[in-house]
């Protein structure tokens, strides 16, 4: 196999994963700020329970999100350099504005949202998790123009050789980025709902013990779920109003073009169109089954329904599949070119040899698959493990008493502070 | 204006180097200075709330890295086999910080504490390999094996694991409950003359070495500071200044990166940032700096049975 093609299994493989912790890191933190909202608003403890499982659960996702993170962050400037040299300033340009002003943000307040649990006035306890929320979602937008870019380059010149900005406004406004932010925040969304609701729906028929909150999260879950299906796949076809003129070749693979195309070069693998169907289906499916869900919101009609609890439990990893079927309609339907127009893929690889990549490949590859399927497991268990004894806002006193301490000394044993040494 | 850039790249590195130059180091020290998994879940939550805010510093140094000065990005890929092990260790200390307290079973426990000190003292040994490496100049093309394996990158290397444990011994000492805080106040002294010896030697070898003499301006020499402060770590602490000790650690760590910088810098001088775009990037800097002091006064205080926890 060459650089290239282990290049870009790499980066599918490892973009993929990430997209996948990704997309949850998104779609739970509202839910969340939402439910801690409602704890803020009425003092009740079924919504401080609510927020810390739920945040728990949010918080180990996000872990792996980090750290797939880490390696797409490198990942540039170690395989595809190419891109570097011909348009470094403008691709480099918003992903230098996510990680100095959305994601360094979004960490920093994560972490005091994290360890601030009831040593923080509770107002500015919530104003983080809206904090982390809305640079999460900044976030996103930056990263989705810096790939906006590259699927329909704007706001740039290329002068001998290499590209400079030259209109930072339609750089930011490009509508291929704004066209897929628009689609990728309710997706989120949807799947955020659809993981709070399959947790509780679980709960729910196995009678854990936790009807009232789990009750309220599964209406909350659906609710976001159902609109957000609806939104999604809206904004899925609403993408085709500048794809039919900026990416006729990929268009063209996937619905009818009232147009005839000239060719820009050679044309995207023609099986991009099974995955943007899959996709399809699953969104607007998800959305006409989701209304027939929104009767038994209503009170607790939904508590003795085990048949649809179950499915809706089931359901979770669906629309994880339409997500991917989604990147991979973007991406490979813009090949073979990583600069539309500008630069083809096999001239954006760094000069690093065959044995290098395979190298990296091999590690990033199995580092990452690893602790992602681990971190799944873990994430099932702390499903599962229910609201009872939520790690999250606990303070030393209450896991070390839980822990029951292996080394068998007594939990009441205070902690000698560390200045008196 | 031509040296603007490489000097927030600069800032930033260093800024990673000292804040999760810690975290790293209460990792590397961990088995020594936490000896049971009930300390070392102390050792955990004294660095729990900056993890995230500290390596951010690095991840925001790719990204100044890709924008502004991306003919260098060839320092990623021409130092490749180093990268890559760094991220892999970087992921795995994650992971270990992360994932590590979600198992109800000590022999869990044990297994992540071990990923833990092993991942953190990987990252710290690549970073200054790195480092090292970077002395013989910005590579273009392939990497060069002589350099990223040979005296000056290798001792650089073992430096920067003895340096960060020193760092992070330190912060044990200000921020962990005894007995753990006691052992890191013993160990400091021999710690720092572990660093101070290995970073001495690394500096001797850059200066005996062709390419380095020949890459690096002699301003370089700054990085004299490091195994000089290395060595009055332990003083500072026993003088019952513990505060001023992890200022030195500080220096001390940051000393390797911020001399071969220097040293580089008439080289990657002369680039140019795409004006207004570049202003909004250094407008955003005074702001981060601000919410992570914020972070840092929010959890000033060391460990008690009211911290909250989480890793």
């Amino acid at each position: 196999m060459s650089a290239v093609d282990l290049a870009r299994i790499q980066f599918a493989l490892t973009a993929n994963v990430h997209f996948l912790f990704v997309v949850v890191t998104l779609g739970l933190a509202p839910l969340i700020a939402v439910m801690q909202t409602r704890y803020v608003l009425t003092g009740r403890d079924v919504h401080k329970t609510m927020t810390r499982f739920f945040g728990q659960i949010y918080v180990v996702n996000y872990g792996l999100g980090i750290v797939t993170g880490l390696v797409m962050e490198f990942q540039f400037g170690l395989n595809w350099t190419g891109v570097s040299q011909v348009a470094g300033q403008v691709f480099g340009a918003p992903l230098a504005l996510e990680t100095l002003i959305a994601f360094f943000a979004e960490a920093t307040f994560l972490g005091m949202w994290i360890f601030g649990w009831d040593r923080l006035p509770k107002a500015v306890h919530l104003a983080f998790i809206y904090l982390v929320t809305l640079t999460a979602y900044a976030s996103a937008y930056f990263i989705m123009v810096a790939n906006g870019f590259l699927q329909h380059p704007v706001g740039a010149a290329l002068h001998g050789g290499t590209a400079r900005i030259t209109d930072v406004g339609a750089l930011l406004t490009n509508p291929n980025a704004i066209g897929a932010v628009a689609h990728i925040v309710p997706a989120a969304l949807f799947i955020g709902g659809v993981v709070v609701a399959g947790i509780s729906a679980w709960h729910l028929r196995r009678r854990t013990g936790h009807d009232d909150l789990f009750v309220r999260s599964l209406r909350l879950g659906v609710l976001v779920g159902v609109v957000a299906a609806f939104w999604t796949f809206a904004m899925g076809y609403a993408q085709f109003d500048y794809l039919d003129k900026n990416q006729p070749l990929k268009a063209g693979l996937l619905h009818e073009l009232d147009h005839t195309v000239k060719t820009v070069g050679p044309p995207p693998p023609d099986w991009i169109g099974v995955p943007f169907t899959v996709m399809q289906t699953i969104g607007e499916v998800s959305f006409y089954i989701g209304l027939l869900l929104l009767p038994f919101l209503i009170r607790r009609w939904i508590v003795p329904r085990r048949l649809i609890l179950r499915a809706m439990t089931w359901f979770v990893p669906v629309p994880f599949v339409a997500v991917v079927c989604g990147w991979l309609v973007r991406e490979i339907g813009r090949q073979p070119w990583v600069i539309y127009g500008v630069l083809k893929t096999p001239d954006a690889v760094s000069g690093v040899g065959a044995t290098q990549v395979a190298f990296s490949l091999a590690v990033f590859g199995a580092v990452v698959v690893g602790l992602a399927v681990t971190d799944w497991l873990v994430l099932a268990r702390l499903a599962r493990r229910g609201p009872a004894r939520v790690t999250l806002g606990a303070t030393l006193a209450e896991q070390e008493e839980r822990d029951g301490l292996p080394d068998g000394r007594p939990a009441t044993q205070p902690l000698p502070a560390a200045q008196e040494s | 204006m031509p040296y603007l850039w490489p000097a927030v790249l600069g800032l930033l590195v260093t800024g990673w180097f000292v804040l999760d130059g810690f975290v790293l180091g209460v990792g590397i020290t961990s088995p020594w200075l936490a000896r049971d998994v009930r300390e070392r879940r102390w050792a955990r939550t004294a660095v729990g709330p900056f993890v995230l805010g500290s390596e951010m510093w690095l991840i925001a140094s790719a990204g100044v890295l890709a924008f502004a000065l991306p003919h260098l990005e060839s320092v990623l890929s021409g130092c490749y086999p180093l990268v890559v092990a760094l991220l892999a260790c970087w992921i795995l200390r994650d992971a270990a910080l992360w994932l590590g307290r979600r198992s109800t079973r000590s022999a869990s426990w044990r297994r992540w504490d071990l990923v833990w000190a092993a991942a953190s003292m990987g990252v710290a040994y690549c970073a200054g390999a790195l480092v090292g490496a970077l002395a013989h100049g910005i590579p273009h093309g392939a990497p060069a094996y002589a350099t990223l394996f040979g005296p000056v990158a290798v001792l650089s290397g073992l430096a920067m694991v003895a340096l960060l444990a020193l760092h992070g011994a330190v912060v044990v000492r200000l921020r962990v409950p005894a007995p753990a805080c006691e052992r890191a106040a013993a160990a400091l002294p021999r710690l720092g003359q572990v660093a101070a010896v290995l970073a001495a030697a690394t500096v001797v070898a850059g200066l005996i070495d062709p390419g380095v003499r020949g890459a690096l301006s002699p301003a370089a020499l700054v990085g004299v500071a490091g195994p000089v402060a290395a060595l009055l770590v332990p003083g500072r602490n026993a003088a019952g200044h513990p505060g001023r000790a992890f200022a030195l650690g500080a220096v001390a760590v940051a000393a390797p990166a911020l001399a071969v910088g220097i040293g580089l810098v008439a080289t990657v001088a002369g680039t140019s940032g795409s004006g207004g775009l570049a202003a909004v990037v250094l407008g955003a800097v005074p702001v981060m700096l601000a919410y992570q002091a914020l972070l840092w006064w929010l959890f000033r205080r060391p460990v008690t049975r009211r911290a909250t926890v989480f890793f």
